[in-house]
């Protein structure tokens, strides 16, 4: 793949953190390669702190803290797991097309697989960090994070390897998903939703009657910034996804923002036509789900009809909130339908939109395949593993819990000390207060 | 026919298909809900209070097995299920007998809640505190006493009771606020509850949180 002169020369902006590199005539396109890989990798783990302030503000003041450590521990606790564990599953080598049986804890190979790691512990860590803010409000945090084990380190390497492996099953039948619309993004969803079936709502949620209550998140404030941490995100996620830096990056970012910007466009547009209020969190859902629908075509998708697949998405999240509210299960930010239903449009639409295949039925056929393998193997396994979770240690917390917030119990901290005079709980009382 | 016969008669009726915790809940509920209804308010009642299978199977028969205990002599009546057990009550000691600084409080806290809800709901509130009562631990004497406070059949309470089940009954009255206004406005009622109890509990000196 030629590199561009211009861009070698915009990476060596990068330079003071890879001494090895000097100007932009001694750079070999596989250094070029590397560089843009491990700068996308860190731009996706921005999509950390972006998801813990949009969930994070999107609940209540108390379980500000929890939401934020959950994101956190996500990373730390995915990223080992993964490296473990779960990319061997995904990348090693995989006879059979359905699981990897070596790479597992990598120590010593080539630079290149270095990169690839780095990258994919980034994305592994996003599956995970889906599903929190689904299980916001009410979770206990221990059970919490024995379910991130159970997604980086199973779940989510195992079908990523039947779909990105070069020797995966799904990969084998052509299964289109560029950057993991499916694969990171419905696997999130549909471990949010057995989760959720799993847990109940949050107490009061929904009342005797079946009115369903909105409780309000916080602070409006981190959902915008965390949106926009979120999309900025996507440029390494989408963009790094290449695996090389290339002239096509222009296509694919331009594609990803256009998607991201109808998707906001769509969910608003819904929302009047059903007569609904603008709602910042739906603004915010509505990009999210329209970068989610074309993370799978953005590189094989023409722009407008990636404008048209995150228009659709931007809809389909109002409309899965809505769904969901009906079934009356409780997802606090809305990730089952951003993630999870609007990854598997995206899914379908890269299959649908394919530049010079257009609505080819066999790649359509592919391409539910691969969605419908990705909701069975997801949903089945982790309703499993949180199962066995709330039998043992506990899934969702006691009423006592909810009524102090899990920024107390769980963590013995107030998210905002000083801003705590109308709350029934404030800082200086906190010591005193009986463990639970 | 006065309240107490009333109660003692729906006991007999009911007696013979509930067991001991169950029936104490349906006549809480009956006493609460529909104890200043007519009769023909008992259809409504059973089925509120017969919610398994084999009890609304038997929901006809136990309807005639209260009118028929209606009509019953009293001296053929069981016990009031409710009064206070006149024996366990003279074996308390004098100080067991005294309600402490952080009972009164509490009293004052929990009163300060359910005043903050119209009646209905705070009708709700109460009946979903007694329908919780087989989860406290607690022996059948305080309970009788916190019982009659929740029917307001008193003001106060008699004897002391321990810090863990004071916070247990907030926090039931939370839930039930929170099935009935919702989380938001509930953690506001708290908060409004603990701020008009302020006074009294700086006066005793008694640490409000510690019935969170």
């Amino acid at each position: 793949m030629r590199v561009s002169k211009k861009l070698a020369m915009v990476l060596c902006g990068f330079g003071v953190m890879f001494p090895v590199i000097g100007t932009a005539d001694t750079l070999d396109e596989k250094v070029i390669h590397s560089l843009w890989v491990l700068i996308a990798g860190a731009m996706v783990f921005l999509m950390q702190p972006g998801f813990a302030l949009l969930e994070s503000g999107m609940s209540r003041s108390k379980n500000a803290v929890n939401v934020m450590m959950k994101n956190y521990m996500d990373i730390c606790v995915g990223s080992l797991l993964f490296w473990l564990l779960g990319y061997g599953l995904m990348f090693g080598n995989s006879p059979t097309g359905w699981i990897g049986t070596d790479l597992f804890g990598l120590a010593k190979a080539p630079d290149w697989d270095f990169n690839l790691l780095f990258f994919q512990i980034m994305f592994a860590a996003t599956a995970a960090t889906i599903v929190s803010g689904a299980m916001a409000e009410r979770t206990n945090y221990v059970a919490y994070l024995i379910g991130t084990c159970g997604i980086t380190a199973i779940i989510y390497p195992i079908y990523g390897g039947w779909a990105w492996n070069d020797h995966g099953w799904l990969k084998q039948m052509g299964f289109i998903d560029f950057a993991g619309s499916t694969v990171v993004h419905s696997v999130g969803g549909w471990c949010a939703l057995a989760a959720i079936m799993l847990l109940g709502p949050r107490l009061g949620r929904f009342g005797a009657n079946g009115e369903v209550r909105d409780l309000p998140g916080h602070n409006l404030g981190y959902v915008t910034i965390g949106g926009f941490l979120l999309w900025f995100g996507w440029f390494g996620f989408n963009g790094g996804s290449t695996l090389a830096a290339g002239t096509n990056l222009g296509h694919i970012l331009l594609n990803t923002h256009m998607a991201g910007a109808a998707g906001a466009v769509g969910a608003l547009f819904l929302s009047y036509m059903l007569r609904k209020p603008a709602l910042m969190a739906n603004a915010v859902n509505g990009s999210i789900a329209g970068l989610v629908s074309i993370t799978a075509g953005c590189a094989s998708m023409e722009l407008p009809y990636a404008v048209l697949t995150g228009a659709i998405g931007g809809a389909i999240s109002v409309l899965g909130v809505m769904l969901l509210e009906r079934l009356r299960l409780d997802d606090v930010v809305g990730a089952v339908s951003v993630h999870g239903i609007c990854g598997a449009w995206g899914t379908l639409a890269a299959g649908l939109f394919l530049i010079g295949n257009m609505y080819n039925p066999h790649q359509v056929i592919v391409q539910l395949i691969g969605i419908s393998a990705a909701f069975l193997w997801v949903f089945v396994t982790a309703f499993t593993l949180y199962w066995l979770i709330s039998k043992t240690t506990g899934l969702r917390v006691s009423a006592m819990h909810e009524q102090r917030g899990l920024d107390i119990t769980e963590h013995g901290e107030i998210g905002y000390p000083e801003f705590s005079h109308d709350s029934a709980y404030s800082s200086e009382n906190l010591k005193s207060l009986e463990k639970l | 026919m006065d309240l107490k016969l009333r109660r003692r008669a729906i006991y007999t009726g009911m007696r013979p298909y509930f067991d001991d915790a169950a029936l104490l809940e349906a006549i809480h509920l009956w006493q609460i809900k529909y104890s200043d209804k007519p009769k023909f308010a008992f259809t409504e009642f059973l089925s509120e209070c017969c919610q398994d299978k084999a009890l609304r199977a038997q929901r006809t028969t136990i309807l005639s097995s209260i009118f028929k205990a209606l009509d019953t002599p009293e001296r053929d009546l069981l016990p009031d299920p409710f009064d206070i057990d006149q024996d366990q009550l003279i074996q308390l000691t004098p100080a067991e007998k005294i309600c402490d600084d952080t009972t009164i409080v509490f009293v004052h806290f929990l009163d300060n809640l359910l005043k903050s809800l119209v009646d209905k709901d705070a009708l709700t509130v109460r009946i979903y505190i007694l329908n919780q009562f087989p989860s406290l631990r607690l022996d059948e004497l305080r309970k009788a006493f916190l019982r009659d406070w929740l029917d307001k059949k008193s003001n106060k309470l008699p004897v002391s009771y321990e810090l863990s089940v004071m916070r247990q009954v907030v926090n039931f009255a939370y839930v039930a606020i929170c099935e009935i206004k919702g989380p938001v406005k509930a953690d506001q009622l708290l908060s409004q509850a603990i701020k008009s109890s302020d006074e009294l509990a700086k006066q005793m000196e008694i640490p409000l949180h510690d019935f969170l």
